[in-house]
């Protein structure tokens, strides 16, 4: 449904996004990941037009984003990291609004935006101006309308930021139907590792405008993440074994923490890390390496 | 273009327009209670200035007048309803949708054309209904002068558009061009009861043919032929502008996504 073939975007000096490639196929739901800065929304944005890449392309279902946008944009349902909704309309007024820009009959648009009203538990907010919403109802609504008109490819960025644990975990359901039950091809960017985790077939990690790997989830964990015990002691140091199996594991270190004995702080606290994406994602980018002072056994 | 499209752009434009007191307020509450005031005292400033002057009233000029100089503060409020856009995040989802920037263009500047055209309608209305303004020229003249003077503010409209990076700019250009060119174009006293100087000047505000279109119409009976030259100079500087506003903001746009 989405190809991504090697863009390049340049903002001066800075390569914002270099030579990224990867594909979202139709039933997919793909994770793109990376810290702040790292080029997500630049690729998003360059996906449906709304920045121009140096080079590369962007096919949305055969269609070149560049030479045939009207077609390619009407396939997608997109949700930016901004919420973007008019203040002065209501919930219901916003969905409609943008049901009808999709196509949708006036009924359809109706029809669509009582039923995502439903499934977004906007109930009691429909018909409250959007302006006076709190974040985590706004996001609801901001999703709620790249959902109107069902699209074949729905490109949500950061799309759970501000909700609650009992509302995300909805917002994961959704997601994860508009995959599964119509087909739709998901490309899902978020700071939430464990969620990606949770809803993602396959993930993209981009680090520095680059693709550092790109595969499903349980091939990234095992090819990029190890599992680790660490250990931190009252005088703040910390010590940190990677292990193949925290649980069976620990025992004996701790035995042989016990048997050097003497000299050493007390031991204050025991961390498991157990291999997951997020330990992938970390190994990959490097970031966490330097905010941890470890100490090599 | 799709007309179910622009049918849903112009509606939406309108839900927030009609929810927004201030466009009644500004457009007609308060040139109203200018006209009022103003009417009666004009009387002999008309009568001196206009060939047909001793014919005229002085509601035959303060109509027009204060219609026309409020009518300008439109392109405020059609200014800042693109600008809000790109402060609300709606501009971009506009622009990542199918939708062509033409639609987007034209289906939000209908609804605004529509508003001036009735607050012009409104307030002649009123000062036919409840000051001594006359309608003493063809209908289809008058006609033609709304159309053009309608033009000539959403051309303005769009140029602000164009040109203006913030909502304080806005603000302070919508208040030059509709309080200096007002009064400047004759909007508040005729220009011939102004400095010299400014006679000269006069003929650059669209404010100065507007009225006089307008005043010749109501006031002193002219037809089509008499006012085809203010219309036609409005219209021209109408087309000039939006070709101008246009290609400054298809620049912009491809700028914004290079960048």
């Amino acid at each position: 449904m989405l190809q991504v073939v090697d863009i390049v975007k340049r903002y001066g000096g800075v390569t914002a996004v270099d030579k990224v490639s990867f594909e979202v196929a139709a039933g997919e739901i793909v994770g793109l990941l990376g810290v702040n800065g790292a080029g997500k929304t630049t690729t998003l944005e360059s996906i449906v037009g709304l920045v121009t890449p140096d080079s590369g392309t962007v096919t949305i279902d055969g269609h070149d984003i560049r030479t045939d946008p009207q077609r390619a944009r009407a396939l997608v349902g997109f949700a930016a990291q901004n919420t973007a909704l008019y203040p002065r309309l209501t919930v219901r007024e916003n969905l409609r609004f943008f049901g009808r820009l999709t196509g949708l009959s006036r009924g359809e648009a109706d029809t669509r935006a009582a039923e995502l009203i439903e499934l977004l538990e906007l109930r009691e907010q429909a018909d409250r101006l959007s302006g006076v919403l709190s974040g985590g109802e706004s996001r609801r609504a901001h999703v709620g309308v790249a959902l109107m008109s069902r699209p074949r490819l729905l490109l949500l960025d950061e799309a759970t930021v501000g909700l609650d644990v009992r509302t995300r975990t909805h917002m994961l359901e959704l997601v994860t139907s508009a995959a599964r039950e119509t087909g739709a091809a998901v490309l899902f960017s978020s700071h939430y590792l464990a969620e990606v985790e949770a809803i993602c077939d396959r993930v993209v990690i981009i680090h520095r405008g680059r693709v550092l790997t790109s595969g499903t989830v349980s091939e990234t964990i095992s090819r990029h993440a190890t599992s680790a015990v660490e250990f931190t002691f009252g005088d703040g140091t910390r010590q940190r074994h990677e292990v193949a199996d925290p649980a069976a594991d620990l025992p004996p270190l701790l035995a042989r923490l016990s048997t050097k004995g003497g000299g050493r702080a007390e031991l204050t606290s025991i961390n498991v890390r157990r291999a997951s994406l997020e330990t992938a994602f970390w190994a990959l980018t490097g970031e966490d390496s330097e905010a941890v002072a470890e100490e090599v056994a | 273009m799709r007309p179910d499209r622009l049918i849903a752009i112009g509606g939406n434009e309108w839900r927030m327009l009609w929810k927004d007191q201030a466009v009644v307020m500004l457009l007609i509450v308060t040139p109203a209670v200018m006209m009022g005031i103003m009417a009666d005292g004009l009387g002999p400033v008309v009568r001196e200035s206009f060939d047909a002057g001793e014919t005229m009233s002085g509601a035959d000029f303060a109509v027009p007048g204060f219609t026309v100089m409020f009518a300008f503060f439109m392109t405020g409020f059609m200014a800042n309803g693109f600008f809000l856009e790109r402060g609300w995040g709606t501009w971009s989802r506009l622009r990542a949708s199918s939708v062509r920037s033409s639609e987007v263009l034209l289906g939000k500047t209908v609804p605004y054309a529509a508003v001036s055209a009735l607050q012009i309608a409104v307030m002649f209305a009123f000062g036919w209904l409840a000051l001594d303004l006359h309608m003493r020229g063809s209908v289809p003249a008058l006609l033609l002068m709304v159309v053009a003077v309608v033009a000539v503010i959403m051309a303005v409209s769009l140029f602000l558009v164009a040109f203006c990076s913030s909502s304080q700019q806005i603000s302070a250009l919508t208040n030059l061009v509709s309080v200096v060119g007002g009064v400047i174009g004759g909007a508040f006293l005729p220009v011939d009861a102004l400095p010299g100087w400014t006679e000269y000047v006069a003929f650059a505000t669209p404010q100065y043919w507007a009225v006089d279109g307008l005043t010749g119409v109501l006031g002193a009976g002219q037809g089509v032929g008499d006012v085809a030259l203010n219309a036609a100079v409005l219209l021209i500087g109408a087309v000039v502008l939006v070709i101008i506003s246009a290609r400054r903001l298809s620049l912009a746009e491809q700028e914004r996504s290079a960048v």
